[in-house]
C-alpha cells in the first residue's frame, strides 16, 4: 500500500483501516532509511513538493502585506524546508514513541505482528496481549471489540470481558463475547482458516490440548507454555 | 480410687497417642496403597482444574474421591502425552527435550528421572516391542524428519534416530504420524501431510502407509489411499487401531474438525488383511454416511469382530470452542465386517479425545463425563450388549480422563 501523507495524517486521527494501520505500521517500524514513498513518476515527486510548499506559504504572512528584504525573504525560503521537515519528523517521532510505549490515548489500538518468528506484547491496563507472529490485532478500548487474525495470547489483570471478532474466520462465526478472569491466561485463535469451518476460538490455557495435536505444539511452542 | 484414677490416666493417654499417630498411619497406609501394586489408574480433573491420579482395584461398584485418594499430579498436565505400563507411568517433556518416567510420593506425582532425547516435543505414536523395551515415533518440525528412540525402561537407556518417511513437500509444511504397528516382522506406519499455521490448518488429502522392514527401517512400499483424510491419531490420548484375533489390522481415519480438519471427507474405517501388504480396496466402513452421520475419533476393539467408535454430535457443539466442554459424544458397538452399528445407551459424553475404553476379557469398562449424571465408569458386555454402572468419582469431578490397566 502507498504511504500518503493522507495516509499518515488518517493514522494519526485514529481514523485508518485495520490494512491501513497495518500499512502504516509496517513503514513506521521499517528500517529503511532510503526514500519511503513511492513514486510513480518522478514529477510527481515535484508537483507534490510544489503543493506542499504552497500549503505552507499560504498560511505564512504575504511578502505582499510586509515586504521584506529581498536577502531575508530568500533566508526564510531556505529556512522553511528544513523547519517543515523537522515538523514531520518530530509527528512521527511522537507516533513511532507512543507505538513503541503502547500508549492508550487512541481508542482504538492496533498492532500488526508482521514478524516471522517474534511474539509482539501490548502492555494494557486490564491485561496483556502476546501477539503471535503474522497475527493482528484492532482493540477497541471503548467498545471492548478485539478484532484480530492469528493466534493471541491473552493474561488478564483483571476481570474483563471482551468481544472477540476474528477478522480472518468464517464471518457467520466470527463473533464470540468472553467473560475474562484475573490470574488465568487464554489463547485467541482463528481456527481452521477454511471458509466454511474456520471460527474464532477463545479457550483457558489449560483445554488447549481438545484442539489438534499439531494446533497444540504450535501453540505451546509460540507462547512457551 | 487410685485404680480408678490410674485407669483414667491411661485412658487419656491412650487416646492423644492415638490423636498424634493417627495421621501418619493413614499417611502410610496410602502412601502403601498406591505403590502396592493396585490394578487400575484412573487420570481425573476436578472442576477446579487439579488434576489427579488413583490407583484402585476394582472398577465395579462403589465411589471414590480423587482429591482425597489420589495423587496429585504435580507436572504440567500431561494426561494427553501418558503411556502407562506395569505400574510405571513415562511421557516425553517439551521444554528439557527428555524421556520422563514419573513416581508417586508423598500422595504427590512427580517425575522421578529422565533422559534426553534428540529432536522430540512429544509422542506421536508408541509401540511396546517387548515387555521392557518401548518405541516412540514423532515428528521433528525443524529437522523435518521422523525420529524414533528405543528404551529399555528398566534403566531408560535408549538407541535412537530417524526413519525414512518424506519430509512435506510443495505447500505442504508439517506432517502427522496417525498409527504404527508390527505385522509380521514390518513396520507399518500410517501419516498424512498438512499446510498448518497459527490462523489455518487443515490436512492433505492423502493418508499415506510406509511399510518398513525391521529392524532395518528400509522402506518397501508406500501405499497411498484418499477415502478419507488424517489415519489415526497420537496413541497416547486414545487408540484409533488394533489387530483382530485373526491378524488382521484396522484403523480408523479422522477428518472431523478436532482431528484433520478436513470435514468434508468422510470418518471411515480401513483395513488390512493377514499378510497383505495393501490397503483392502473393497473394504471401508463409512462411519459419517453409516446410521452414525457423523465424524468420530476414538476406536477400540472388544474382540470377536466388534468394535467401539467415539462419534461426535453435530448440533449439540458449535465448533472447536466448545467441543470439549459440551456433553455430545456417543459410543456406537460395530460390526466389522457386515459395516452395522448400534449405539450404546450411554449418557452423552463430554471430553475431545480421552483414553476411555478398557478392554477386558469379560468386561469392557467406557468412563463417562456427563454433565448431569456425574462421572461414571460403566462396564458393558460386549456380547450380550448389556450396560451397567460401576465406580463412580465424586461429584467434584470434572472429566475422567484415562482408565488404564497397571498390571
Amino acid at each position: 500500500m502507498k504511504i500518503s501523507k493522507e495516509l499518515i495524517e488518517k493514522y494519526h486521527h485514529g481514523r485508518c483501516t485495520d490494512e491501513e494501520n497495518a500499512a502504516v505500521e509496517e513503514w513506521l517500524l521499517s528500517d529503511g532509511a532510503d526514500e519511503t514513498m513511492e513514486w510513480t513518476l518522478p514529477e510527481e515527486k515535484a508537483v507534490l513538493q510544489s503543493e506542499m510548499w504552497n500549503e505552507i506559504s499560504s498560511v505564512l504572512p504575504s511578502s505582499q502585506e510586509t515586504p521584506a528584504p529581498k536577502v531575508k525573504h530568500g533566508l526564510t525560503r531556505l529556512l522553511w524546508k528544513p523547519a517543515v521537515a523537522a515538523c514531520l519528523l518530530a509527528i512521527l517521532g511522537s507516533v513511532l514513541y507512543s507505538r513503541k510505549h503502547e500508549s492508550i490515548t487512541r481508542e482504538v489500538i492496533a498492532l500488526n505482528n508482521s514478524s516471522g518468528t517474534e511474539n509482539r506484547d501490548l502492555h494494557e491496563k486490564d491485561f496483556t496481549l502476546s501477539i503471535a507472529p503474522k497475527s493482528n490485532v484492532a482493540l477497541n478500548s471503548k467498545t471492548g471489540i478485539m478484532d484480530f487474525c492469528g493466534a493471541v495470547l491473552i493474561s488478564p489483570k483483571e476481570d474483563i470481558e471482551l468481544i472477540f471478532q476474528g477478522t480472518c474466520a468464517n464471518p457467520a462465526q466470527n463473533r464470540e463475547k468472553v467473560s475474562l478472569k484475573k490470574g488465568q491466561n487464554y489463547i485467541a485463535l482463528n481456527y481452521g482458516g477454511n471458509a466454511k469451518t474456520g471460527e474464532v476460538i477463545v479457550v483457558e490455557e489449560g483445554a488447549m490440548v481438545s484442539l489438534p495435536p499439531l494446533v497444540l505444539k504450535q501453540l505451546m511452542h509460540q507462547f512457551n507454555i | 480410687m487410685a485404680h480408678c484414677y490410674r485407669g483414667f490416666v491411661h485412658l487419656v493417654l491412650f487416646v492423644l497417642l492415638c490423636v498424634a499417630l493417627l495421621p501418619g498411619c493413614r499417611e502410610q497406609s496410602r502412601e502403601k496403597e498406591l505403590i502396592a501394586g493396585k490394578k487400575y489408574s484412573v487420570y481425573a480433573m476436578m472442576k477446579n482444574g487439579k488434576e489427579y491420579i488413583l490407583q484402585i482395584d476394582s472398577l465395579a461398584s462403589g465411589e471414590i474421591n480423587p482429591e482425597k485418594s489420589g495423587a496429585s499430579v504435580v507436572p504440567a498436565p500431561l494426561y494427553y502425552d501418558l503411556i502407562v505400563r506395569d505400574g510405571k507411568y513415562y511421557s516425553v517433556d517439551r521444554r528439557t527435550g527428555s524421556f520422563v518416567r514419573y513416581k508417586i510420593r508423598k500422595g504427590e506425582f512427580v517425575r522421578d528421572t529422565a533422559i534426553a532425547v534428540t529432536g522430540f516435543s512429544s509422542v506421536e505414536n508408541y509401540n511396546w516391542l517387548s515387555q521392557d523395551s518401548l518405541m516412540i515415533l514423532g515428528y521433528d518440525d525443524e529437522a523435518r524428519k521422523v525420529r524414533y528412540v528405543k528404551i529399555d525402561v528398566r534403566d531408560l537407556s535408549i538407541t535412537q534416530g530417524t526413519v525414512p518417511i518424506p519430509a512435506p513437500f510443495g505447500n505442504y509444511n508439517w506432517l502427522s504420524i496417525g498409527f504404527s504397528q508390527f505385522l509380521e516382522n514390518k513396520l507399518y506406519v500410517g501419516y498424512c501431510y498438512h499446510s498448518s499455521s497459527l490462523d489455518n490448518y487443515t490436512t492433505g488429502d492423502t493418508i499415506y502407509t510406509a511399510i518398513l522392514d525391521y529392524p532395518q527401517l528400509k522402506t518397501l512400499k508406500t501405499l497411498k489411499d484418499t477415502r478419507s483424510v488424517y489415519p489415526g491419531g497420537v496413541n497416547t490420548r486414545q487408540t484409533h487401531s488394533f489387530v483382530t484375533e485373526n491378524g488382521d489390522f484396522y484403523f480408523i481415519a479422522c477428518p472431523g474438525i478436532a482431528s484433520g480438519n478436513y470435514p468434508e471427507k468422510p470418518t471411515g474405517i480401513f483395513r488390512i488383511k493377514k499378510s497383505r501388504d495393501e490397503i483392502d480396496p473393497g473394504y471401508f466402513f463409512n462411519i459419517s454416511t453409516s446410521a452414525i452421520k457423523n465424524h468420530g475419533y476414538g476406536f477400540w476393539y472388544v474382540g470377536n469382530g466388534k468394535a467401539i467408535v467415539r462419534t461426535e454430535r453435530k448440533g449439540l457443539y458449535t465448533g472447536m470452542k466448545d467441543h470439549y466442554k459440551v456433553p455430545h459424544f456417543d459410543f456406537f458397538l460395530l460390526d466389522l465386517e457386515n459395516q452395522t452399528t448400534s449405539r450404546l445407551a450411554l449418557p452423552l459424553d463430554k471430553g475431545t479425545s480421552r483414553q476411555c475404553v478398557l478392554v477386558e476379557i469379560a468386561t469392557v469398562y467406557i468412563t463417562v463425563n456427563s454433565g448431569k449424571e456425574g462421572c461414571y465408569v460403566w462396564m458393558l458386555n460386549a456380547e450380550t450388549g448389556s450396560l451397567k454402572k460401576g465406580l463412580k468419582l465424586s461429584d467434584d469431578t470434572e472429566y475422567i480422563l484415562r482408565l488404564e490397566r497397571l498390571k
